[in-house]
């Protein structure tokens, strides 16, 4: 069978764009596609995300592309040579299987042809249709013909097929001839060998929940509305303003669960509680004589670093949090404030009055997502969400298609991303797999860096985009009077498909060899093959966003900006052109740290795809925490999965393993490390590896509460799993147990919820009354985080006649004995007493914690967070990567998690280090730092402030060298060092200064 | 009045590529309005601008200097904006000796989504150059 090398990606928001990313790195050629006009889904609606309330988004690019489309922020388009993006597209037909699909796909036509629209906004200017905007969340009107997203790449408009009136006012006023007033359809047949369904979801609509009120009363918005509010580029500016009397709101109530965790939607959505989180935090840091509410049933702050995120708001900011079910929102007419009527949690009905209301609505699945299962065949499961397994989260019910985020259950951006890269992953074990050979240095021209500097400069009229405020005549003049430069010219559109055909020649005639384009914020750089130049000796001046649109009411001091900015590029123009530097080899092999579930699904994943791995293990068996995991909520078989996953890893003749071996040094980087392996019994061995992975674990927290160790009936969840398992316990023979929850979590020394406990007492506690209906189970809590589907659990229980009492963290409950008998004391929140129980067990449920890891992180070189786990190099957008190259992270080592999210990290940590390791080398970019040895007095400065390990000493030499690479030309280096040792390529301080001296 | 509507300033921008750059071109496209004064330099990082940088833009005759870079916790590198900050703020220490005053030279922190930030911060900035009047050292020179 001949394997195909592309691959489908159905849905360009998070999870989508993550995965064409990583397989594009990877050597893949991805047809990206999406039903809306523009890329970003939910993602790019919001600015900032929890749990570090910052943006991040860049750091989702490529970290060895050397291409410099990869230095262009998300938010303004995706350009990548190995993504093709189809926007308007849906799939229609899927024939062949796994390896070899034939897919028919439909696009509609925008009506504007891309490659002749300006972008210059006047067909909207003219058109007599205004209809409610989606990027803002239809708060603020838009025409039929519009820009999908103000700062997207290329800015070109499209139509709006369903308000359009084809009245035909726009084509006549379009200067360029781009629109198109009929509609129609491109089908489109693609072969690709995997497909990977990123279709995230759709807000559950508010209108549904008729008690609240929503499209009703104006004040009573959604969470998302609100972010559209709040943000800078939103409708009001970021002010927080009402909608219905533009005043700010004194008081702000966020009412939880709304289309999630009831008889219709009985799961949780998983996000909602940190989306409100967040959305008070920003309020309340902006404006902190806002008085805000949370009202919500159990707050599920699960993820890394979510709890403190919660404390945060909390403690410091003063967002007040009530627990509480709000049956009805009346408004007060006059004031069109908005009355909560809220069941206490001991029962009473108060009302509440707030001039704004946030409903944090939940998670479904996309409006024709069944239907698109349908074509694609693979199942949807009860609620309607793709149907994937626990112990294969992100294959669907049909080879070689696989899917990732919101697409198969409610999910955050981090668990989003993590699954993109693990369906990745897993899409290219279908694909043809080839080294991806280093990108191949552009075309240069026949002359060599050292002739003499020629410059040419193209001036764009952009119609009368540019020309209407800047005097390009002056401009051009200006310019043919300045240093080196033999050609100017100008032209009316520099993006039209022939507008290069004649530069090109007059180039060649006057023996340009750099060039400055005046024109615009398009990407250009693609073109620039057809006049032979290589982008380093381009310098591009944006003439018309950051001149002639901003500036129309000065057009003389504006053309005095342009033309000081027009000297100011030519300045960098005629500086020499820096050569590439050498590339380095990689190894191909990779090491594996630990060998538990994580550990060892990684190693199959790396040896899938042809990588040579060695799994080493401290102890003395494979198999880690999975060894004590008996049964799952779901009804999996984890010893089933580990018997399997440890043969297979055992019969790999690509997989060496090595047991009671511990990794004693590490030297190198990225591609090129030297590691020094110690066994119990064998010397000190050393081996090259490309990539590391650390799937190190975690551990099961020893209680000194509860009376733990100190009576045999009082012992933990994993100890009850195991005498269940092993009928040791018979559950005839007990009448009542008590769980008790949160032991060692959320805690002062250890604030972080440890996520999986919730479902593990669900779990043992569903088989205890399985085995006897008659046991009485008190499940003592502080917030059920049963997220997801586990909710169907909850529910379950609840319905078998299990007791949930929930405690505060400052009146724990007590547990004594009283003669043979154990005593639970604990306060009771509905009925204000105190709940005395005898319980025959006393079940705790402890936290899960890092192992000391210290010794490890100290030798990788990597950082741990505050709790001792492994720090990723960016919470959201680089989950499994340190900021160390080469390195990555899954599974207890990175946070407590599931088996299923410890599968899916290992194959995304998987994803990372095959795609570093199936390249034939690492080719650095053109903007690397260097040292000029002479001037180095080694004080090694530039080493330290160096956040990517590119700078080192070498040890034989005892020069500090640069290991180009991992550079990522920031420049720190070149600031930080003393004697001007540290230079960036291509950015001396000499061009640095003339450029200066341009500026005026 | 008249005489301050008359004196055009020139600023030099420092922004760094990932947020403030980004924000420019979002203004841009999105037609917010601001004074043409500001001739921005595109750097990879606000971290990446040596306070030499500033100073001979300074000496060159510049009426003042803006960095612009990532929100502090955000920056594509790290911890660039940090350093940029600790820089500025001894450079500024130092500006008096020269008989330039401090507020010639600011330090702004503006994502890729504050387009509306950008043409705010370059109406404030010009407005406060215009209000200093032109740089001293360059009335000096001229001498």
């Amino acid at each position: 069978m001949v394997k195909l090398n592309s691959v489908l990606v159905i849905g360009a928001g998070a999870g989508g764009i993550k995965a064409s990313l990583d397989l594009a790195e990877a050597g893949f050629k991805v047809y990206l596609c999406d039903r809306s006009p523009a890329i970003g889904g939910a993602l790019i609606r919001m600015d900032r995300w929890f749990p570090d309330n910052h943006c991040g988004l860049c750091q989702m690019l490529p970290a060895f592309s050397t291409d410099d489309s990869s230095r262009f922020c998300l938010r303004r388009g995706l350009i990548h040579p190995d993504i093709e993006l189809m926007p308007l597209t849906e799939v229609k037909e899927v024939a062949g299987q796994a390896g070899d699909f034939r897919i028919g796909v439909t696009s509609r036509a925008t009506g504007v042809t891309p490659e002749l629209c300006i972008g210059c906004g006047l067909c909207a200017g003219v058109c007599p249709v205004e209809t409610a905007r989606e990027f803002n969340e239809g708060l603020a009107p838009r025409k039929a013909i519009y820009p999908p997203h103000p700062g997207v790449l290329p800015y070109v408009y499209t139509i709006d097929w369903d308000s359009c009136t084809k009245c035909g006012a726009c084509v006549a006023k379009c200067p360029t001839q781009a629109i198109r007033l009929k509609e129609g359809e491109v089908i489109r047949q693609l072969r690709v060998g995997a497909v990977i369904l990123a279709t995230g979801f759709e807000e559950f609509d508010p209108v549904l929940a008729t008690q609240y009120g929503y499209q009703r009363y104006p004040n009573v918005i959604t969470g998302i509305e609100l972010e559209r509010i709040l943000s800078p580029s939103g409708l009001t500016g970021g002010e927080l303003l009402r909608l219905s009397d533009n005043r700010a709101p004194g008081s702000i109530a966020f009412l939880q669960c709304v289309g999630s965790r009831d008889s219709r939607k009985d799961y949780c959505s998983s996000t909602c509680c940190m989306f409100a989180l967040k959305e008070a935090t920003l309020l309340k840091q902006a404006n902190p004589q806002v008085d805000i509410h949370i009202f919500f049933m159990d707050i599920r702050a699960f993820g890394k670093g979510y709890y403190r995120y919660y404390e945060q708001a909390r403690d410091e900011l003063g967002v007040k949090f009530t627990r509480s079910r709000v049956p009805v929102i009346r408004e007060d007419p006059p004031t069109r404030n908005l009355v909560l009527t809220t069941i206490e949690e001991n029962g009473a009905l108060a009302k509440r009055q707030f001039e704004l209301v946030v409903l944090s609505v939940g998670q479904t699945p996309a409006p024709g997502f069944q239907e698109l299962c349908q074509v694609l065949g693979v199942e949807v499961n009860k609620w309607g969400f793709c149907r994937s397994e626990l112990f294969s989260p992100v294959a669907t019910t049909r080879e070689g298609i696989y899917v990732c985020g919101s697409a198969s259950a409610p999910k955050d951006i981090a668990d989003t991303l993590v699954e993109a890269g693990a369906a990745a992953d897993q899409a290219s074990g279908w694909l043809a797999r080839r080294r991806v050979p280093p990108t191949p240095p552009e075309e240069a021209m026949e002359s060599d860096a050292e002739e003499a500097p020629r410059l040419g400069v193209l001036l764009c009229d952009c119609g009368q985009e540019i020309t209407s405020v800047l005097d390009l005549e002056e401009i051009a003049e200006f310019s043919r009077q300045l240093p080196d430069v033999a050609w100017v010219a100008r032209v009316p559109y520099l993006c039209y498909t022939d507008a290069w055909q004649r530069p090109a020649k007059e180039l060649r005639k006057h023996k340009v060899n750099r060039l400055v384009i005046g024109a615009c914020s398009r990407y250009f750089n693609t073109r620039l093959g057809e006049i032979g130049l290589n982008s380093s000796a381009v310098q591009k001046v944006n003439l018309r966003e950051h001149i002639a649109w901003v500036h129309g009411d000065n057009p003389k001091v504006a053309t005095e900006k342009a033309k000081s900015l027009l000297a100011m590029a030519i300045e960098l123009a005629r500086a020499p052109e820096p050569e590439p530097a050498s590339p380095v080899n990689v190894h191909p092999r990779a090491l594996v740290i630990g060998g538990g579930l994580a550990g060892l699904t990684a190693a199959l994943s790396l040896a899938r795809h042809g990588i040579e791995v060695h799994l080493v293990e401290k102890s003395a068996g494979l198999g880690g925490n999975l060894k004590q995991i008996c049964y799952t909520l779901e009804g999996d078989d984890p010893q089933a999965l580990r018997e399997n996953i440890i043969a297979r890893v055992k019969t790999d003749r690509l997989i060496q393993v090595a047991l009671e071996t511990e990794l004693m040094e590490v030297g190198g980087y990225a591609g090129n490390f030297e590691v020094s392996l110690k066994g119990k019994e064998s010397l000190l061995h050393s081996l090259e590896v490309g990539a590391i992975i650390v799937a190190s674990g975690g551990e099961e927290y020893r209680p000194t509460e509860y009376l733990y160790g100190q009576n045999k009936n009082i012992i933990t969840q994993k100890e009850l799993e195991g005498k269940l398992f092993s009928a040791k316990l018979d559950p005839r023979n007990i009448s009542s147990v008590v769980m008790i929850q949160c032991v060692g979590s959320r805690e002062k020394e250890r604030p972080y919820c440890s996520r999986i406990c919730c479902s593990q007492a669900l779990k043992n506690a569903l088989r205890l009354k399985e085995g006897n209906p008659d046991i009485e189970v008190t499940v003592l809590y502080r917030d059920m985080t049963s997220y997801g589907f586990q909710e169907e659990y909850y529910t379950r229980a609840r319905e078998k006649g299990m007791t949930f009492v929930r405690y505060e963290p400052e009146s724990k409950p007590e547990v004594r004995p009283e003669g043979e008998r154990l005593v639970v004391e604990v306060a009771e929140p509905v009925l204000g007493g105190r709940l005395i129980l005898e319980p025959d067990l006393v079940i705790l449920s402890p936290a899960i914690i890092p192992p000391e890891n210290t010794p490890l992180a100290w030798t990788l070189g990597v950082g741990l967070n505050e709790d001792g786990f492994f720090q990723e190099a960016e919470v959201k957008f680089r989950p499994v990567d340190f900021l160390t190259e080469g390195i990555y992270v899954c599974g207890l080592a990175h946070s407590p998690r599931g088996m299923g999210e410890s599968i899916t990290q290992a194959q995304a940590a998987a994803q990372k280090a095959v795609s570093l390791l199936t390249r034939e080398q690492l080719v650095s970019g053109i903007a690397v730092s260097e040292t000029i040895q002479r001037q180095c007095s080694q004080c090694e400065l530039c080493i330290t402030v160096c956040s990517y390990t590119a700078r080192m000493k070498d040890v034989e030499s005892g020069e500090v060298v640069v290991r180009g690479a991992l550079c990522r030309g920031c420049g720190a280096c070149v600031v930080a060092c003393p004697s001007g040792a540290a230079k960036l390529r291509g950015f001396k301080d000499r061009q640095v200064f003339s450029l200066i001296d341009a500026a005026f | 009045m008249a005489e301050e509507d008359q004196f055009e300033p020139v600023i030099v921008g420092f922004f760094c590529n990932w947020c403030t750059a980004a924000a420019a071109d979002l203004a841009g496209t999105s037609r917010m309005q601001y004074p043409p004064n500001v001739r921005p330099i595109r750097v990879m990082c606000s971290g990446s601008v040596d306070p030499v940088y500033v100073l001979r833009a300074l000496l060159g005759g510049a009426d003042g200097v803006i960095i612009g870079g990532c929100p502090p916790g955000d920056c594509h590198y790290v911890s660039g904006n940090y350093r940029a900050r600790r820089r500025m703020a001894i450079l500024k220490t130092i500006l008096a000796t020269l008989g330039l005053e401090e507020e010639r030279v600011w330090v702004r922190w503006i994502s890729a989504a504050e387009g509306a930030k950008f043409s705010r911060t370059m109406n404030e900035l010009t407005q406060a150059i215009k209000k200093l009047g032109p740089n001293p050292m360059k009335r000096d020179w001229s001498i």
